[in-house]
C-alpha cells in the first residue's frame, strides 16, 4: 500500500503535500478510538507501521524529499510550507513509539531530515521553528529510553549544544516568550541527556535554563522535572565529601534558581485577597497551588542534597529586604505587598523546616519570632492573620512544620507551643476557609507537643 | 478542652478528615494526661468521645429510619 501511494503521489510538490497528509493521518489516527476496528486488525496495522517506518517512510519518503528540496524550483513560501509539512509528518511518525531499531542508524539513513530540523530551528518562520523544536524534543525523549540506538544522534546534538545555547540567548534577548518556551523544552531534554555529565562537572546549559526560567513563567512547569531529578540524583551520592565537591559546580546557579523559585511561589494580589472569601481548594486557584506544590517538592529536593542551611541565607536576605522600611509603611497597599512577600517566604521556610537537621533549628529563630508577631493581636487591633486568611493559612502551615521539627529533636518550646495552639484553635471557627489546615496543625501539635500541652487541658 | 468542644462546634461535625484530625489530636492529649493524672483523664474522655458519638448516633438513626417496616413498605 505504501509503495503504491508513494508512487502515485511523488510526481510534483502538490502530490507531495497529499502524500504527507496521508502519512500524517496514518500515524495520528492509528489510536483514534472513534474509528472502531477489531483488535487483531489494529495489531497487524501497528506491525505494518513498525516494519515500514525505517525504509519506506523515513528513508524513501522523508529523507528523499528533504534531499529534493534544494533542486525544487518553487516559490520560497511554498518551500517553507513543504519543509513544515515534512517535519510535521516526521514528528507524527516519531511519536508513534516505533521500535528503537528504527532509529539505530538515523544519522546515516536520515541525516538530511535531522539537518533540516536543526536548520529550521534558526529560521525566521515561527511555525517551522515550533515544529522543528517539537521534532528535536521528541527524538531526545525517545533517546532517553534507548540511548544506544540514538548514540550517533545524541553525539550530533551535543556537538550542536553551543550553537543551540547561542541561539537560545538570542531568543531570550528578543523577548519572544513563545519561542523561549520551545527552547526550554529542548534544553530540558538536553539536561536529561547530559545529567551525569552535569553532576560531574556542571554545564553552561544550566545557566541557559535559568535565563529561560527568569524570562518565561510557563518555563517553570517544563523545567521542574529536570531540576527535581538533578537534585534527587545529587542527594543520592553516598559520600558527603563527594557530594559537596559536586555541589560546588552549582553554587552560582543554585542561588539564582532558589531566588526564582521563591519569586514563583509568590501569590498575586488578587489571589492573596481572594483567599479571604474562598478556600484554597477552589478551582480558580488550582493551577497556582499545583505549581506551588511542585516548587515545594523542588525546594525539598534542594534541601535534601544541599542541606536546608544552604537555602536559609537566601530566604533570610529576602526576609530582611521585605521587612526593610516596615515601620514607615502605613498605606494599605504597601502592607498587603509586605504580607504577600512574608506569606511566600513562610511557605518556603516551611519546606526548609521539613528537612532541617538537628542543631539547625535555632537558625530559624527570626522566622519563629515573625510568626509570633503575625499571629498576635495588639489590644483591639486584630492580628495580621485575623485580617488575611492567606496569612493565617501560611502561619498555620509553618507552625505545623516547626512543631514537627520541635518534636523530632525533642526541643522544649513551651511558650511558643501554647501561643501556637491558641492560634490554631482559632482556625476551627471558619469551617470553609481555615478548619482543614488548622485541624491538621492541631493534630501535629498534640502529637509532638502533648507533654507541653497536657497541663492546659484542665 | 470544654471551651473548644462546645455543642455548636460539635453539631457541625461529620466524618471528614479535619474532624478526624481533631479527635486524633485530642486522643494524644488524653493519652498523655492519663499517664500523669487519671482523675483529670476521666473528665476528659467524655469530652472527646462525645463528638464521635453525635454523628454516629445520627447515622444509626438514619439507618433505623430507612430500615423500619413502614418506610420499607413505602419503598
Amino acid at each position: 500500500m505504501i509503495s503504491d501511494i508513494t508512487l502515485a503521489f511523488s510526481g510534483d510538490i502538490e502530490q507531495a503535500f497529499c502524500l504527507l497528509r496521508i502519512l500524517k493521518y496514518m500515524a495520528e489516527d492509528c489510536d483514534n478510538e472513534q474509528i472502531v476496528v477489531e483488535e487483531s486488525i489494529k495489531e497487524s496495522y501497528y506491525n505494518f507501521l513498525d516494519s515500514h517506518a525505517r525504509t519506506h517512510i523515513f528513508k524513501n519518503i522523508f529523507t528523499q524529499w528533504v534531499c529534493n528540496l534544494h533542486s525544487l524550483n518553487v516559490e520560497p513560501a511554498k518551500l517553507t510550507f513543504l519543509q513544515n509539512r515534512l517535519m510535521d509528518t516526521f514528528l507524527a511518525w516519531i511519536r508513534l513509539a516505533l521500535p528503537a531499531e528504527v532509529f539505530e542508524n538515523i544519522m546515516a539513513e536520515n541525516r538530511p531530515v535531522v539537518d533540516l530540523v536543526f536548520e529550521q530551528l534558526a529560521s525566521g518562520d515561527d511555525e517551522n521553528v515550533q515544529v522543528a523544536a517539537n521534532c528535536l524534543v521528541e527524538l531526545m525523549k525517545s533517546s532517553r529510553l534507548a540511548k544506544n540506538n540514538f548514540a550517533s544522534f545524541l553525539d550530533l546534538v551535543f556537538a550542536k549544544q553551543e550553537a543551540l545555547q547561542e541561539l537560545t540567548l538570542r531568543v531570550i534577548a528578543s523577548g519572544d516568550c513563545e519561542r523561549a518556551e520551545q527552547f526550554t523544552n529542548i534544553f530540558v531534554e538536553l539536561g536529561f541527556a547530559n545529567m551525569d555529565q552535569i553532576i560531574a562537572s556542571g554545564s553552561p546549559l544550566l545557566e541557559v535554563l535559568i535565563a529561560l526560567l527568569a524570562m518565561e513563567e510557563s518555563a517553570c512547569f517544563a523545567q521542574l522535572s529536570f531540576w527535581r531529578n538533578l537534585f534527587r540524583k545529587i542527594s543520592k551520592i553516598p559520600d558527603p565529601a563527594d557530594r559537596l565537591i559536586k555541589l560546588q559546580h552549582f553554587e552560582g546557579v543554585l542561588v539564582k534558581l532558589i531566588t526564582l523559585v521563591v519569586q514563583r511561589t509568590k501569590m498575586d494580589e488578587a489571589t492573596f485577597l481572594a483567599l479571604n472569601r474562598q478556600s484554597v481548594l477552589s478551582s480558580e486557584f488550582e493551577e497556582f497551588f499545583a505549581l506551588r506544590r511542585d516548587l515545594a517538592s523542588l525546594l525539598s529536593g534542594i534541601c535534601k542534597s544541599c542541606g536546608s542551611m544552604t537555602i536559609y541565607p537566601i530566604l533570610s536576605q529576602f526576609l530582611t529586604n521585605a521587612l526593610q522600611g516596615e515601620s514607615q509603611m502605613s498605606a494599605a497597599g504597601d502592607l498587603v505587598r509586605l504580607y504577600m512577600d512574608l506569606e511566600c517566604l513562610l511557605f518556603c521556610c516551611a519546606q526548609l523546616t521539613k528537612n532541617i537537621e538537628s542543631g539547625e533549628l535555632s537558625n530559624l529563630k527570626d522566622v519563629v519570632l515573625l510568626v509570633q508577631k503575625l499571629i498576635a493581636s495588639n489590644g483591639e487591633q486584630p492580628s495580621v492573620c485575623d485580617q488575611y486568611t492567606a496569612m493565617q493559612l501560611q502561619c498555620t502551615n509553618f507552625i505545623c512544620t516547626i512543631t514537627y521539627a520541635l518534636g523530632k529533636f525533642g526541643t522544649e518550646a513551651a511558650s511558643e507551643v501554647k501561643q501556637f495552639t491558641e492560634f490554631t484553635l482559632q482556625g476551627f471557627r471558619n469551617a470553609e476557609l481555615t478548619l482543614n489546615t488548622s485541624a491538621s496543625c492541631f493534630l501535629r501539635l498534640c502529637q509532638d507537643c502533648a507533654e507541653v500541652l497536657s497541663p492546659h487541658t484542665e | 478542652m470544654a471551651q473548644i468542644l462546645v455543642p455548636e462546634f460539635i453539631s457541625t461535625w461529620s466524618y471528614a478528615d479535619c474532624y478526624r484530625d481533631i479527635v486524633t489530636g485530642f486522643s494524644f492529649l488524653v493519652d498523655r494526661v492519663s499517664q500523669q493524672d487519671l482523675q483529670r483523664c476521666s473528665t476528659l474522655v467524655p469530652l472527646v468521645a462525645k463528638p464521635l458519638l453525635v454523628p454516629l448516633n445520627e447515622a444509626i438513626m438514619e439507618v433505623h429510619e430507612r430500615t423500619c417496616a413502614d418506610n420499607l413498605e413505602e419503598g
